[in-house]
């Protein structure tokens, strides 16, 4: 029977000795636990807490939310979708566990994109849009093994393409439109959350002593645009293509008192080869033709140089430039100062432009913005193009060019903001797509910006009491509606690519006295028969105010003062 | 020294059971986190799809072409009158139906 150290046989000198020993033993494996101690959390710590680190936490990427785009109604024309896509690392497939895959792959049924069978060396994608709740059933029955699915968000158009014009596309690698030009802003940050993982490898936690970083959604846009309006304008526009003929058609609804862009439709809408086609109201340019005389007839007046019962002999039909004929459609006899624009005559208005001057003239041209960016909040904005006196390009007759709306390029925006100064009382303000952003919950408004100021109220008053009488009595009468009153300007220009073939053109203002809305009408390459501006633009230009006004009556009154009711009153 | 010995080991002891009691504390509250953010995630994803779905259904051309269909469409302009109530509307026999605006 084995002593212990406690037995009454040994001595007491040699059980201290071995109760010595024994604390010596403690003490020394005491010190190797303290000095094992100190080397894991002093000397060694960052490097054991990275190993345990990657033991047990796994980094996740968020994705942010891309910003959600709103019309001015609060219509949602860009939002968000939760897709899942479903994809197999061969590797990681047990052997045997083919069958399995191939049989989940035929319970994809139409979402797959392989076919039950096929295989490859590495990563290969089964499904690549799966709506959310639909995956989230199928991952809910199990997933065989080296099946994984991977969520992400795609951006949602509900307007389809009745917008894509303005909205543009975003994919994730690429956008346009109002999705690039705000790409910043709509993106938002990613974040990074490290996650516990318990011993099977399920993240089990968030972990709250690292570094993480939380996703920052984008922000949201409110547009100008009203998705009504928008809806009206192309297919209207496509209307008129299938009817009059045409390369392209393009329509701008503004608000006069604000600048801002009710509407901008631009047919078609897609190229050949399905990728979103040029919008011609902003990236497109063309000559104006007749639409810009306004600016010749405005100038002169603004000038005071032309009386108002001061007459022009335009009955020769033609007048002489520099050696060039500039002609009228027919002769239309001496005309008053107002009748050279209701008659649209190229020899009046020439005449007109001979006593403003050139450097007048494309002064005016300059402060109402063409030749000019408008600064609108779109990509590749087009500037068109303004002849300077005394360049290159400069000759004898490009006054007279000018005058009547050739020689010159000007994009639909530039057209009808030069058409809202009219409408306003002489205010040229900057063209705009951003009406508010969402920050902190709180609508934040854009404010109008003034641009310049080319005419008076008494200018633009006169102007406006002509333009309705082109409606009433001129060229113009195509684009009248009943029980509204309408001032505008038709035009008819050749086309610029050399082509044989014309432009139609009408700019509107609805109600005439003091407008609520300015509408720009082109359509390019009618047919010869629809050539005028007033067989062809100027009906469409009807169609469209007409359904804006029945969707919209209040659009159709002037401003009534504070306290007064008006009745709007169908009748049988 | 015995009772000194026991006291400092009782106060060790007694800081591992707090320690063990917070880390335990800590773990819940972090997988209730865990589970608080993937229940903001997925309302967010819902709300998303109804905001989608709306739109859908609210869709311009789509209410166009249901009204129409339900011989709602917009009304035509020139069987719109505006006028000031205080005023006597339009000609007498025609029938009127009244929208206030």
């Amino acid at each position: 029977m084995p002593l212990s150290a406690w037995s009454s046989e040994i001595s007491p000198e040699r059980r201290s000795a071995r109760l010595k020993l024994m604390m010596a033993v403690a003490l020394v494996g005491f010190l190797a636990c303290i000095a094992r101690l100190v080397d894991i959390q002093l000397l060694h710590h960052r490097e054991y807490a990275r190993m345990a680190s990657h033991q047990h936490t796994t980094r996740v990427r968020v994705e942010a939310r891309r910003g959600r785009i709103l019309d001015r109604n609060g219509y949602l024309m860009a939002g968000n979708r939760t897709v899942a896509a479903f994809q197999v690392f061969w590797p990681q497939v047990p052997k045997g566990g083919e069958a399995a895959v191939d049989s989940f792959v035929a319970g994809l049924g139409d979402l797959a994109v392989v076919e039950p069978g096929d295989r490859c060396g590495g990563n290969m994608i089964l499904a690549g849009a799966v709506a959310f709740d639909t995956a989230m059933e199928l991952a809910g029955r199990g997933l065989p093994p080296g099946v994984s699915m991977v969520l992400r968000q795609v951006r949602t158009y509900p307007m389809g393409d009745l917008a894509a014009g303005i909205i543009g596309r975003y994919n994730g690698e690429s956008s346009e439109g109002v999705e690039r030009w705000f790409d910043d802003e709509l993106s938002g940050e990613d974040g990074n959350l490290y996650m516990g993982r318990s011993g099977s490898g399920k993240c089990i936690m968030i972990d709250p002593d690292a570094d993480n970083v939380y996703a920052v959604d984008g922000t949201d846009i409110m547009l100008t645009i009203d998705a009504r309006f928008q809806c009206i304008l192309v297919e209207e526009l496509e209307k008129a293509l299938e009817e009059y003929g045409g390369a392209w058609a393009a329509a701008v609804l503004v608000d006069p008192r604000t600048g801002e862009i009710l509407a901008a439709g631009s047919v078609p809408v897609r190229a050949e080869n399905s990728s979103l086609a040029m919008n011609h109201c902003f990236q497109g340019y063309h000559e104006p033709g007749s639409t810009f005389k306004v600016v010749t007839y405005a100038a002169c007046i603004e000038e005071g140089l032309i009386a108002p019962d001061e007459m022009f002999d335009c009955s020769k039909g033609f007048i002489e430039v520099a050696g060039e004929l500039i002609s009228d459609s027919h002769r239309l006899g001496v005309l008053g100062r107002d009748e050279v624009m209701i008659n649209s005559s190229n020899v009046g208005t020439v005449m007109m432009a001979e006593i403003l001057g050139d450097t007048t003239l494309v002064d005016y041209c300059r402060r109402l913005g063409f030749g000019l960016k408008s600064m609108v909040e779109y990509p590749d904005e087009s500037r068109g193009i303004l002849p300077e006196p005394g360049s290159a390009g400069w000759s004898g007759v490009s006054l007279a060019q000018l005058a009547i709306g050739q020689e010159v390029v000007v994009t639909p925006l530039q057209l009808a903001m030069a058409y809202t100064t009219i409408a306003n009382g002489g205010i040229l303000y900057y063209p705009r797509l951003l009406h508010a952003r969402l920050e902190s919950d709180r609508w934040i408004a854009e404010k109008s910006v003034v641009r310049s100021t080319p005419f008076s109220t008494r200018t633009a008053e006169v102007v406006r009491r002509t333009l309705r009488a082109v409606v009433e009595e001129g060229t113009g009468t195509t684009a009248a509606l009943a029980g509204v009153s309408v001032g505008g300007k038709t035009g008819t220009a050749e086309r610029l690519n050399g082509d044989t073939g014309y432009l139609s053109a009408f700019v509107g203002l609805v109600p005439a006295e003091d407008p609520n809305f300015v509408l720009a009408v082109i359509i390019d390459g009618p047919d010869y028969v629809y050539r005028w501006g007033s067989a062809s633009a100027a009906p469409t230009f009807a169609r469209m105010a007409s359904r804006i006004i029945s969707t919209e009556p209040e659009l159709a009154l002037s401003p009534v003062g504070e306290g007064t009711r008006m009745i709007a009153a169908v009748t049988e | 020294m015995k009772r000194t010995i026991l006291v400092v080991a009782g106060g060790f002891l007694l800081l591992l059971v707090l320690e063990t009691v917070i880390y335990n504390w800590r773990l819940s509250l972090a997988i209730r986190y865990r589970d608080l953010v993937e229940e903001c995630r997925g309302l967010e994803r819902r709300r998303d799809e109804l905001l989608v779905e709306r739109a859908m259904l609210l869709n311009p051309a789509r209410l166009q072409e249901v009204g129409e269909s339900l011989g709602m469409g917009p009304v035509p302009l020139d069987m719109v009158s505006v006028f000031d109530p205080g005023s006597v509307p339009g000609n007498g026999g025609d029938a009127v139906v009244c929208l206030e605006q």
